[in-house]
């Protein structure tokens, strides 16, 4: 009997797989061609990315929004189709380029995202309070939010959504890719709070050696903040945040030991008497903040809401003040030299570059704030608009 | 036994092995279809000058709103607008479009237009007329007014003339209708919001007739997001409201709302037309306009003024000779002013009256509506006018002593009137003729 249904069985094995076929068969989906239609009211745009991205470092540049690229928990629209030209044509001047400049195009596009995708709204988290400013998505895709707000006559309106994310994305893939010394981590070890960061003030976190609150967030934001920060920050936003670390920084509030801070509470860094032979008449002034309405630079609130952004308006100020009053610096009790752990934060991240690959930091940084303060969109719109 | 379950099922295997040779449903593949949908659609929107108005909504809390727009082959779309979340003037601006692939054939406008994407934008909603709660403004960022902007095509008409839209997140009906090429597309975007100022606040109420003949009252027309009740139930327990959009047909739910009777069954009513005459009408609702003239003429909240150079037949007669009695037993400046049916505070209670004026002197005669009224107090409809002066003021008494044509025209004003009115949704003119003498009348407008 069993050997019958061995027989049964090798007989039915042939014939199963009579099936089988060696041919591919027609597609079952219809051709499409991959080059813009010319008589598309994209195709100039469409043709320039291809030429500029696709082909050279391909990249797919998504500007028309697609759903489906996206966090659906979002309620996001499109972006306008002349920013996305603008946004397109000024991430490979302030990005590609730059890169390309320093190391040629290999580089970039060894390392560099395969879809770049724009989003015209902001990306809320309603329960937080906090936008999202860009996705990095395993080095593979970066989006970018907030498009519609586009002002190409302020740099640091474009460094705070696009370029610096940009930077800050590509710092993620480029440590996931060779990972950062973990000295690093160890810099700020204890001092990450990734629950509340987005309500601590940029100077308190400076003294504490941050360069941003998202900094302080956790190591790895830590260290691609120190890299976007240091290569998109002019000097002067540089010295003013070195500034706000070397202040010293309080609620004015007296908590216990152990007991939390009011999370929107304000740091001062100064303080005066009404009556200076009276202790109950101190009043603490001047606190930071990480940008102003419509002013993309961080900056300290003066008294009567006067937002500087620089160290020489600071200094004005406070001489300012000091004419007409004694004041006092808050003194930092933190006994954290933030100066020193941002600068040697820099440092690792400098050494970082060159060591594993073999770029200048520092070369890297003057050519993005060379091109950042020179370009000329209506030179950069001609290169899509002289398409044929 | 099993030798032969064995050779069976050997045969069956023989038999079938090659089923993958069976008769196809379809003679091409899904995405074949799917894109030669795609394309069918894509020239349905572009063809025959590819004007369309869309009927589109963005939740279940607004109006809808109208836009025209203009696709073109390639890829760009012209929207026009008027609406009041772009200040209520007419602009036009080109974006992009697209039929993707996705759920089905979807229209995606894929590039952020201002004038469309508005309803979309997770931006918190400003302006004067952003939605308030108990404290204050309410706060929409993340979510705006949550509208769509890709559509699943749900279906074509055979004539290729409407098309069906699905909102892909909100699932809302949108609809297009073709548009002739030569449209004026600004002055029918002005027409079309137009429409909506045929309603009134001051003609709120509306009464709305089954066609059962059973009534109910609809208000808030005006505003996109209608309520009704009917007349002879609960106006708390068996409101109904929905929202809708003005087209210049008349106005469509957004989605059908179940109409409750006093009995509490349900009739659907999807949307209402205008009819010639003005009112409005829809399946199941043979008429929709403003409560009775009567009712109307007897609000405390309104005064009608009698126009002077409305009078014909007797009434004109009559009037002349009281403005002549007035001038000769008075003086030249004496004649008749401004006459109204009101209502004034006499000892304290709201008391109708009819104002005469004569020169600066004001007089009050105090008057008695004949109205029928239901259980509620509400007055019932009637076509007909008819007071009687139950008192006077001072003034008015001394002068319906001294100038006798004066009171007789008043008299006479005290007889009975067929009301008929100037709009049926906004009666703010009515006109009345006497019963018994057809050629006498007088028209009143809302002051």
């Amino acid at each position: 009997m069993k050997f019958s249904r061995y027989i049964i069985a090798a007989m039915a094995a042939p014939l199963l797989a009579a099936c089988s076929s060696d041919e591919l068969g027609p597609s079952i989906f219809p051709e499409v061609s991959d080059e813009p239609d010319p008589s598309s009211y994209t195709y100039q745009f469409d043709k320039w990315l291809n030429q500029n991205f696709r082909d050279i470092y391909n990249v797919d540049f998504k500007y028309l929004m697609e759903d489906v690229e996206a966090d659906m928990q979002y309620n996001l629209v499109p972006a306008t189709f002349d920013n996305a030209r603008d946004l397109a044509l000024l991430t490979k001047y302030l990005w590609y380029d730059s890169y390309k400049e320093l190391t040629g195009e290999d580089f970039i596009r060894s390392y560099g995202p395969r879809i770049l995708h724009l989003v015209g709204s902001p990306a809320y988290n309603p329960n937080s309070g906090t936008e999202t400013l860009g996705l990095a998505e395993g080095g593979l895709k970066v989006t970018l939010f907030k498009v519609n707000e586009m002002d190409l006559d302020d740099i640091n309106m474009l460094n705070e959504y696009y370029f610096r994310t940009m930077h800050h994305e590509f710092g993620h893939i480029l440590h996931q890719t060779k990972s950062y010394p973990t000295d690093f981590n160890l810099l700020s070890t204890g001092r990450y709070d990734d629950s509340s960061w987005q309500s601590k003030q940029p100077g308190y976190v400076a003294s504490l050696g941050f360069i941003t609150p998202y900094a302080s967030s956790q190591a790895r934001e830590d260290f691609a903040e120190t890299i976007a920060n240091y290569l998109t920050r002019t000097q002067e936003q540089m010295d003013l945040i070195l500034w706000m670390s070397k202040q010293g920084w309080t609620t004015g509030s007296d908590k216990a030991e152990g007991e939390l801070e009011d999370e929107n509470a304000n740091y001062y860094c100064y303080y005066y008497y009404d009556d200076p032979s009276n202790v109950e008449s101190k009043h603490y002034f001047f606190y930071s903040q990480e940008k102003a309405y419509r002013n993309y630079r961080m900056g300290m609130v003066g008294e009567r809401g006067e937002y500087l952004t620089t160290v020489e308006e600071v200094e004005a100020y406070l001489d300012k003040m000091r004419e007409t009053r004694e004041i006092f610096p808050v003194e930092d009790k933190d006994k954290i030299n933030g100066y020193d752990v941002i600068m040697q934060k820099q440092s690792i991240a400098r050494n970082w570059f060159t060591d594993q690959w073999k770029i200048s930091f520092d070369d890297l940084r003057n050519i993005v704030q060379r091109r950042q303060s020179d370009f000329d969109i209506e030179a950069l719109r001609n290169e899509v608009n002289s398409i044929q | 036994m099993k030798k032969s379950i064995y050779l069976s099922v050997l045969a069956a295997l023989a038999l079938t092995a090659c089923s993958n040779e069976s008769d196809p449903v379809f003679d091409q593949s899904a995405a074949e279809r799917l894109e030669q949908y795609k394309k069918e659609y894509a020239e349905v929107l572009t063809e025959d000058g590819g004007l369309w108005t869309m009927e589109y909504f963005t939740n279940s809390e607004e109006p809808g709103y109208v836009f025209v727009m203009k696709f073109d082959k390639n890829g760009s779309v012209n929207i026009a607008a008027n609406h009041i979340w772009i200040g209520g003037e007419f602009r036009q601006e080109t974006s992009l479009w697209k039929m993707i692939a996705d759920n089905g054939p979807v229209l995606s406008f894929n590039s952020y237009n201002n004038l469309f994407h508005i309803f979309s934008d997770p931006a918190n909603i400003e302006g004067p007329n952003a939605p308030t709660g108990e404290s204050g403004d309410i706060n929409e960022t993340g979510y705006g007014h949550e509208g769509d902007y890709e559509f699943q095509v749900m279906e074509v008409s055979e004539d290729r003339n409407t098309v069906r839209l699905l909102g892909k997140k909100r699932m809302y009906n949108i609809f297009l209708h073709r548009l002739d090429p030569s449209t004026d597309v600004e002055a029918y975007m002005a027409d079309v919001k137009n429409i909506p100022s045929r309603f009134s606040t001051k003609f709120n109420d509306l009464t709305m007739t089954d066609a059962e003949g059973k009534l109910y009252r609809v208000y808030n027309m005006n505003t996109g997001i209608p309520s009704i009740y009917p007349l002879d139930g609960d106006n708390v327990t068996q409101t109904v409201s929905g929202n809708g959009i003005f087209t210049l047909d008349g106005f469509r739910f957004m989605k059908p709302i179940e109409v409750k009777r006093a009995d509490n069954t349900t009739f659907e009513l999807s949307s209402l037309s205008f009819t010639e005459e003005g009112a409005m009408q829809g399946e199941n609702v043979v008429d929709l306009r403003a409560t009775s003239p009567m009712e109307n003429i007897t609000r405390v909240d309104l005064t009608w003024t009698i126009d002077p150079e409305s009078l014909t037949g007797k009434v004109k007669t009559l009037y002349d000779a009281a403005n002549a009695a007035l001038v000769a037993a008075l003086s030249q400046k004496d004649k008749l002013g401004a006459c109204d049916l009101t209502y004034g505070s006499v000892a304290g209670k709201m008391t109708a009256q009819f104002v005469t004026r004569i020169g600066t002197r004001i007089c009050r005669d105090y008057i008695e509506y004949d109205v029928e009224k239901d259980e509620s107090g509400n007055v019932l409809p009637s076509s007909q006018l008819h007071f009687s002066i139950t008192g006077g003021n001072n003034t008015s008494i001394k002068y319906d002593g001294e100038v006798p044509a004066y009171k007789a025209w008043k008299d006479y004003m005290t007889g009975n009137f067929t009301i008929t009115v100037n709009d049926p949704i906004i009666p703010d003119v009515v006109t009345m003729t006497d019963v018994n003498d057809p050629s006498s009348s007088f028209s009143m407008k809302l002051k």
